[in-house]
């Protein structure tokens, strides 16, 4: 395995490997679970240590994928030693990194954080968490990479702490989640985009909320169902907002990773929004070009779930609807349990290269990663 | 290929339009302050009758999302049906220049009554008047439409030298 390297700051757009290399086979949506509250203890400072104990440590492993449901884990992941997939490293750079796994996979440690309603909580309990992810995930292996978990309750606090995690060089991004307190777009959240862009770290946009309201776009679902399929709709008013509120004009270097919530439904959205941009303009007067065009240049789109784009020529048929071949990567949602293999997608199209590029050069163009050309 | 008179000053007050019909095509004719535009009445989009209904509105613009807000008013034309805007000066979508655009024509102020101004020899015709049983007895000044098309890239000279065989 040679060392593997990231080149930081770049604004992607088909940015050129180094000599000697090749952009790498990058899976960027990886679950690192964290076993228990108590596992952040040892990152956690004496008071917020003893207040998680006197609070009989509570846990906010989030409900996105419910345990034992069946979106939860394959059946053939080796699970760690409490029986769950994700919690052990071991077990999980054994499944993901086996035969013809990638370079590189980026870990989202979807812990509910966000879901502390306490600032300054919050606040300890993201740099406990990101402390973790880095001793106990990003030391055992120099092919895992992570995603910088932010207090997105306090906007200049998450800009702190992706500027202490940046300067570990391991981070590959940010990670906010698909429902938040105020749409993205918003100025109070500019903070988070500006100090990304500053260390040249995408943002995903994963699915998950802060449920400090409601967490779909109309209320309190009565289900699970409704709530997983509901995202959906969160994230299209999320890059709405990042759009009209002109977050791509301010911050021009910004990429977005949208992970785990399709893409399927993304043409119709694009129509629509560039439809609609032509009756309101005069409302974003700094929006001087088609917000699909925006969209295309600066949003990626994780490829799991497939959605049944895996079906024979149905993955070529929306890259065109897309307009685009650069807005897909690879992603296999490790461990969660979709109706497709992960490298089912390949499947969908009749095209090497645009799977090459789903693989290895989309990732590369937001990420940097690359490895020596003979691996 | 003419210039057509198409009303009396006094007949389009200020902020104020008329529609005529040139060639067979309905035209709307501005007065913003003075200054007269004349547009197709016909939406590019779908084909609203955008000059007989649209409104006239400023253009905003603006650095960024947090810079200020620049308007100029009497800049913009804004469809009835889907609220498209156009440059009222040009014609030209405000954001799609290339592709959405309105058919503009010349428009200016001659001084003198119709019939001083009425040229027998193909120059300026009175045929909108006419055309719609107007009565050319007007004094002062008159508003005039050019209905031939200025294409980019040919002098004027040029384009007078083909009009003859043009209509030959
Ligand atoms: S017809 Fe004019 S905007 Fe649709």
């Amino acid at each position: 395995m040679g060392a593997p390297t990231m080149t930081t700051g770049g604004t992607g757009a088909n940015r050129p490997v180094p000599e000697g290399r090749r952009a790498a086979v990058v899976d960027c949506d990886v679950h690192a679970v964290l076993p228990s509250a108590r596992s952040l203890l040892p990152y956690l400072d004496d008071y917020w240590a003893d207040q998680l104990v006197a609070q009989l440590a509570p846990y906010y492993e989030p409900g996105y994928h419910p345990p034992s449901s069946p979106i939860a884990e394959r059946p053939e992941v080796t699970p760690g030693p409490d029986g769950r997939a994700g919690t052990a490293v071991d077990a999980l750079v054994a499944d993901v990194f086996s035969d013809g796994g990638p370079d590189f996979a980026v870990l989202n440690c979807l812990y509910g954080v966000q879901q502390i309603h306490q600032p300054r909580r919050e606040i300890a309990h993201a740099r406990a968490l990101n402390d973790w992810i880095a001793r106990e995930w990003l030391d055992a292996d120099d092919r895992l990479r992570a995603s910088i978990v932010v207090p997105q309750g306090t906007p200049d606090a998450a800009a702190e702490e992706i500027d202490r995690c940046a300067a570990d060089g391991r981070f590959a991004q940010v990670l906010l989640l698909g429902q938040s307190e105020l749409p993205y777009g918003r100025q109070i959240n500019w903070p988070i985009w500006e100090a990304a862009e500053r260390h040249g770290l995408p943002v995903a946009l994963h699915i998950g909320g802060v449920f400090r309201q409601a967490p779909t776009s109309v209320g309190w679902p009565g289900t699970y169902l409704e709530w997983y399929v509901g995202q959906q709709s969160n994230l299209e008013a999320q890059l709405a907002s990042i759009v009209s509120e002109g977050v791509l004009q301010k911050y021009p270097s910004t990429r977005i990773v949208v992970s785990e919530l399709g893409f399927g439904w993304v043409p119709p959205f694009l129509w629509k929004f560039d439809k609609l941009w032509k009756s309101y303009r005069p409302d974003v007067p700094w929006l001087t070009e088609r917000p699909s065009d925006l969209i295309r240049r600066h949003v990626r789109f994780t490829t799991a779930p497939s959605d049944g784009f895996e079906r024979p020529g149905a993955l070529d048929r929306l890259v065109d609807r897309l307009g685009s071949e650069d807005m897909l990567v690879y992603s296999s949602d490790y461990p969660h349990r979709h109706h497709s293999a992960p490298r089912e997608i390949e499947n969908g199209s009749s095209d090497p290269a645009l799977i090459d590029r789903i693989r290895r050069t989309n990732a590369f163009d937001i990420y940097g990663l690359s490895v020596h050309s003979d691996l | 290929m003419t210039r057509y008179i198409v009303a009396n000053t006094t007949d389009i007050p200020q902020g104020e339009r008329k529609i005529v019909e040139l060639e067979g095509r309905s035209v709307g004719i501005f007065n913003l302050d003075g200054e007269y535009y004349a547009l197709l009445n016909r939406c590019p989009h779908a084909g609203a009758p955008l000059c007989e209904h649209g409104t006239v509105f400023g253009v905003a613009s603006a650095d960024g999302p947090d810079a200020p807000i620049d308007y100029e008013r009497q800049r913009s034309l804004r469809c009835p049906w889907h609220a498209w805007e156009f440059d009222i000066r040009t014609g030209v979508s405000f954001y799609d220049p290339r592709n959405a655009r309105v058919r503009k024509y010349e428009v200016e102020v001659v001084p003198g009554s119709p019939e001083d101004v009425v040229d027998p020899d193909g120059g300026r015709q009175d045929g909108p008047l006419v055309l719609e049983g107007y009565a050319v007895s007007v004094e002062g000044d008159v508003v005039v439409v050019d209905t031939s098309r200025r294409r980019p890239g040919r002098t004027r000279d040029q384009a007078e030298r083909r009009r003859p065989a043009a209509t030959a």
